[in-house]
């Protein structure tokens, strides 16, 4: 597998899986500490949309789903598959638990992307490919346009119901 | 299957929380509760600690496998019921509203 | 060639961190270096042990932006005397 491709399609992987997971775990819906919601009001005075806003607030605020996806691949790629994915999953919990969250994306996260490294170490994509995918797909989130990307989170969030009440 | 240690540890967990009086399920909508259930976050401690030990090099190739396995899953239903809400104390979402207000003199 | 490509992402969002005049706008760039960070940790040193310092300061990160985001917005909220 040639290392650019493998990349992408890691990338593409990781996004999908944190930006799903996240979503159905109700990160858009509201703040989830007060952190996030004042980086969610910043991201709407600058044109952005205000679910999409929560969901940055809550990933720069807690352990999450995007987390849960590079420490579990960080783990795959020095301790082992699947063992460090499975350790990766037990300290994002306590470190959930820290933050004031339940934890439950942040597990899940890390979980899911376990099996899928897992299962596509067999057509050659390796976790050092994972840990440079998940770096990209946080760039194309947080690291470009926010509002823009929240726009686009906001969609997403609109489609799966789970978009905020607050306004 | 070749983890059959995870399984192992897994089900020992799930079936001491069970008899431990652990709900199977946190209460609906699942994503905002703090109940600690038999599925989470019993079942991923069981995955984690299991991991963890097998890493650090308890877990050859033997029968005394099943038997770490079944004792990890038991403590970690013990740990999950008693000492989970004193480590981690749920906190539902920090009260902000009520320190906003302070009076300025 | 992973870890050029990590270094990169993180110049990248340390520069737009820079030229950012909104602090919030700069707490989300910060957690993009925060993942950087973490990640080039676990890279280099390719050990169990790595791993386990990676995650340890991620976590600890992003505790640290919760409070820090936290505070500005308590910052926002006060009312400035002028002596």
């Amino acid at each position: 597998m040639n290392e650019i491709i493998g990349i992408i399609i890691a990338a593409v992987i990781s996004w999908l899986n944190f930006v799903l997971i996240d979503t159905w775990m109700g990160l858009p819906e509201a703040p989830g500490v007060k952190g996030a919601e004042v980086i969610g009001r910043g991201i709407q005075k600058r044109g952005g949309d205000l679910a999409g806003g929560f969901f940055q607030g809550n990933i720069v605020c807690s352990p999450d789903a995007s987390a849960g996806t590079l420490l579990a691949a960080i783990g795959c790629f020095a301790i082992g598959i699947p063992e460090g994915g499975f350790v990766a999953a037990i300290l994002v919990f306590f470190g959930n638990r820290i933050c004031a969250d339940p934890g439950y994306a942040g597990t899940t996260g890390a979980l899911t992307i376990t099996v899928i490294i897992a299962a596509t170490s067999y057509i050659g994509l390796t976790p050092e490919m994972f840990i440079a995918g998940m770096m990209i797909a946080i760039l194309t989130i947080q690291g470009l346009h926010h509002p823009s990307s929240s726009k686009l989170l906001g969609k997403i969030a609109k489609k799966m119901g789970r978009y905020t009440e607050i306004k | 299957m070749i983890y059959i240690v995870y399984i192992i540890a897994i089900v020992s967990a799930m079936v001491l929380g069970l008899i431990l009086k652990l709900p199977l399920l946190p209460e609906q909508p699942i994503r905002k509760s703090w109940t600690t259930s038999v599925v989470f976050p019993t079942a991923v401690l069981a995955l984690g600690f299991t991991a963890m030990v097998s890493k650090l090099g308890y877990l050859t190739s033997t029968n005394m496998d099943y038997l770490i396995a079944l004792a990890i899953g038991v403590l970690t239903a013990i740990f999950s019921k008693y000492m989970l809400e004193r480590f981690l104390p749920p906190q539902n979402s920090e009260e902000s509203s009520d320190e906003s207000q302070e009076a300025s003199p | 060639m992973i870890m050029e490509i990590v270094g990169i992402i993180i110049l990248f969002a340390a520069v737009r961190m820079l030229l950012a005049q909104d602090r919030t706008e700069r707490m989300v760039y910060l957690n993009v270096i925060g993942f950087g960070m973490s990640a080039l940790i676990a890279l280099y040193i390719q050990t169990s042990f790595g791993a386990i310092i990676a995650i340890t300061y991620f976590v600890m990160s992003t505790l640290s932006s919760n409070a820090i985001a936290y505070s500005i917005g308590r910052v926002k909220d006060e009312i400035i005397l002028d002596e």
